[in-house]
């Protein structure tokens, strides 16, 4: 994955703990660290799932109808307090996922608020709806709080796509991913030959300690 | 380095405007390298207690900051001295003074505590777990500590500060008090408390926030540093003492309540005051200082005046990242809400942690004032004897913690000047500089460009007037 520019903005809204920062560990590393009691830390001693302090960010290749996509994932925190920097974070988004948790009532709640917050502000940015912790009401039906029939229904009006997903087990993970960039794919719009930007800094690459002595 | 340089240069050529810019030349010679500051070794016992008089008061306390910001604290120290940096004892404070104080924040958190817990219960059904958390053994059994130990664990700290039995008695002014004295004295003390707790404004009427913000600490306690010996391990006693600091504070501060992060930050104040009650108190106190980092206007007002910071540091810097439309600096927001706490190990994070909050050097301290006088003197001279009027204005909002910020992007500029938008500076700066920073050279940068920058506003237009060998000589 060299010289990439993003070609497709995705930002992840909703509630805290709603399982965002998980769906995209498991999307772009495949591991899933949900049931650890604890936080681990990777051999460079970065804490992964600690509360998201202003937004994560992520990259990976996707491959659509033999075209590549650069996707960038920006994976908001969920607090609150944090509306008008999440709006800077959404900003120029193409596609939103907009997460809930399927064992939480509220939290659809305040995904019909991001909705409503993207269609007024972001006019180009599809919505994805993404009931996640499907893996706890999978097995236990009681435990489902967001039903999915009405959340469909919802998203009929919007003409937005409703996935649930499981971060543990990985259900529909990757099939959300590859719908998003095939609808950007598909997407007149979108097609517009860009510009090609120089090679200039890789994506995946680290920075090494004192890059610059300066 | 080489890189750095041309496009520093490069900045210049393209900017008429000279005042706008600084000169290349200088700039590179005040922060080419380490040499001229001088960090110090890490403030040990000895040093500390030099810094107290015979009664146990933090006499020097300028010398104290100045060390702490050096080389911060020794970890034996690190709690006598924390509990003087943040306030949770007066500098001039004797260490009999001390021990009627520490039984007050004993006797008031507690107070606070049952406070919530008794409301909490009444607004509650039973079988609501908010109410209980899983670990609530280990409250009651906190919380039902005596009086015995209180005055045992007193004893033990002003062991630390050095005190012997001989002083306490030599600074005993009402002779030796009998154990019935010191019995009604803790009841009173303790009755204060409560109508102290009773006092303290609790919105009763709010209950939903106060149990949506107990919802978050329920969730973001067991994800607090696990890794730490202190937090590790199944069952650990500390978190549910996490839990109550945690839930007294936002209960009674209703504007702030709880926010995610705060967690990050008491975990230090935990690890390093090693009890729940001078963890509770030094954490608030931090907290009422920096509170508004914790709301969204606040943080955004703080991430404005780091950009203002970049702008007249590194205007050229600062115009790349405002076409990769990440001018407003969001990749800082971790780093200025947990000052640093995720980008360095543990030990560094509280390092850097009490270096910045020493505030030995900032912008109105001692030292930046006398650099600019340095250089205002030279300035003068320079001018043949003639005074000349500078238009300063010193921003006493660019905080020393603002440098370290801006000196950590100054420090990757190549890197980031090769950024191509927001998507690939949020990668390098937020995934990739994280426990890939060298503290000690970003603490030596940072010292040279607050300096320099306070050089700088008070000889605005002279100030290729500085020479090298001078730059750095006036701090101590």
């Amino acid at each position: 994955m060299s010289g990439s520019r993003v070609d497709l903005k995705v930002v992840l809204l909703g509630k805290e703990y709603g399982g965002k920062t998980s769906l995209v560990e498991r999307y772009l590393h495949d591991r899933f660290h949900g049931d650890v009691p604890y936080q681990n830390r990777t051999s460079k001693g970065r804490p992964f799932y600690t509360p998201t302090i202003g937004a994560a960010f992520g990259a990976k290749k996707i491959e659509v109808d033999s075209r590549t996509v650069t996707m960038g994932i920006w994976d908001t925190a969920g607090s609150e307090r944090y509306e008008a920097m999440s709006r800077i974070y959404y900003r120029g988004a193409k596609a939103a996922i907009v997460c809930y948790d399927l064992t939480d009532g509220t939290s659809f709640d305040r995904a019909k608020f991001w909705v409503e917050e993207l269609k007024r502000n972001e006019e180009f940015c599809k919505i994805y709806l993404s009931g996640n912790k499907f893996d706890l009401v999978e097995n236990d039906k009681s435990r489902r709080q967001v039903d999915y029939h009405s959340v469909t229904d919802y998203a009929e009006e919007l003409k937005a796509e409703v996935f649930e997903t499981s971060s543990k087990t990985g259900h529909q993970i990757k099939e959300l991913f590859f719908k998003i960039a095939q609808d950007y794919v598909k997407e007149p719009r979108n097609n517009d030959a860009a510009p090609e930007v120089p090679k200039t800094l890789n994506l995946t690459d680290k920075p090494k300690k004192a890059d610059c002595a300066c | 380095m080489a890189d750095c340089r041309d496009y520093l240069t490069r900045s210049c050529s393209f900017d008429s405007t000279f005042e706008q810019i600084l000169p290349p030349e200088q700039w590179k010679i005040y922060l080419s390298d380490d040499s001229d500051i001088k960090r110090g070794p890490k403030l040990d016992r000895a040093t500390f207690e030099g810094f107290l008089d015979d009664d146990g008061r933090l006499v020097e306390v300028q010398s104290f900051r100045q060390a702490v910001f050096r080389g911060g604290i020794e970890s034996d120290v690190r709690q006598d001295a924390w509990a003087f940096l943040y306030g949770l004892y007066p500098f001039q404070s004797t260490r009999r003074e001390r021990k009627v104080l520490s039984m007050e924040y004993h006797y008031r958190y507690e107070a606070l505590k049952a406070r919530w817990k008794a409301l909490l219960a009444l607004t509650t059904p039973p079988n609501d777990v908010t109410a209980n958390g899983a670990e609530e053994v280990h409250l009651s059994r906190k919380s039902s500590e005596s009086l015995h130990n209180i005055h045992e664990k007193s004893d033990v700290s002003d062991c630390r500060c050095g005190e012997t039995d001989l002083h306490n008695r030599n600074s005993t002014q009402n002779g030796p008090e009998t154990k019935e004295d010191q019995r009604l004295q803790m009841e009173c003390m303790e009755l204060q408390a409560r109508i102290y707790a009773e006092r303290e404004p609790l919105d009763i009427d709010n209950m939903d926030a106060f149990k949506k913000s107990i919802r978050i600490i329920d969730k973001d306690v067991p994800r607090t540093d696990r890794d730490h010996p202190k937090f590790k391990g199944p069952n650990n006693p500390n978190l549910p003492r996490l839990r109550n600091i945690l839930i007294t504070f936002a209960v009674f501060h209703p504007q702030v309540t709880y926010a995610q992060g705060m967690n990050d930050v008491l975990s230090r104040f935990f690890v390093v005051m090693d009890s729940e009650v001078e963890s509770y108190w030094c954490f608030t106190l931090y907290l009422e200082t920096i509170y508004k980092d914790f709301l969204e206007d606040g943080m955004l007002h703080k991430l404005g005046i780091l950009t203002q910071m970049l702008q007249e540091i590194d205007p050229f810097l600062y115009d790349h990242l405002t076409s990769c439309e990440i001018g407003d600096l969001m990749f800082c927001h971790r780093w200025l809400l947990l000052c640093f706490k995720r980008e360095f190990q543990y030990e560094e994070s509280l390092m850097l942690f009490e270096i910045i909050s020493s505030k030995h050097l900032e912008v109105s301290s001692v030292v930046a004032e006398r650099a600019r006088d340095i250089a205002r003197a030279r300035d003068f001279l320079k001018a043949g004897g003639r005074q000349r009027v500078h238009a300063e204005v010193v921003r006493t909002d660019f905080t020393f913690e603002l440098f370290v910020c801006t000196t950590i992007l100054y420090d990757n500029r190549q890197a980031l000047l090769g950024c191509i938008d927001s998507a690939t500076v949020f990668q390098y700066v937020v995934n990739g500089l994280s426990f890939n920073l060298d503290l000690q050279h970003i603490l030596c940068l940072a010292e040279k460009m607050l300096l320099a920058y306070c050089r700088r506003t008070a000889v605005k237009d002279s100030f290729e007037l500085l020479e090298h060998d001078e730059a750095f000589s006036t701090h101590s």
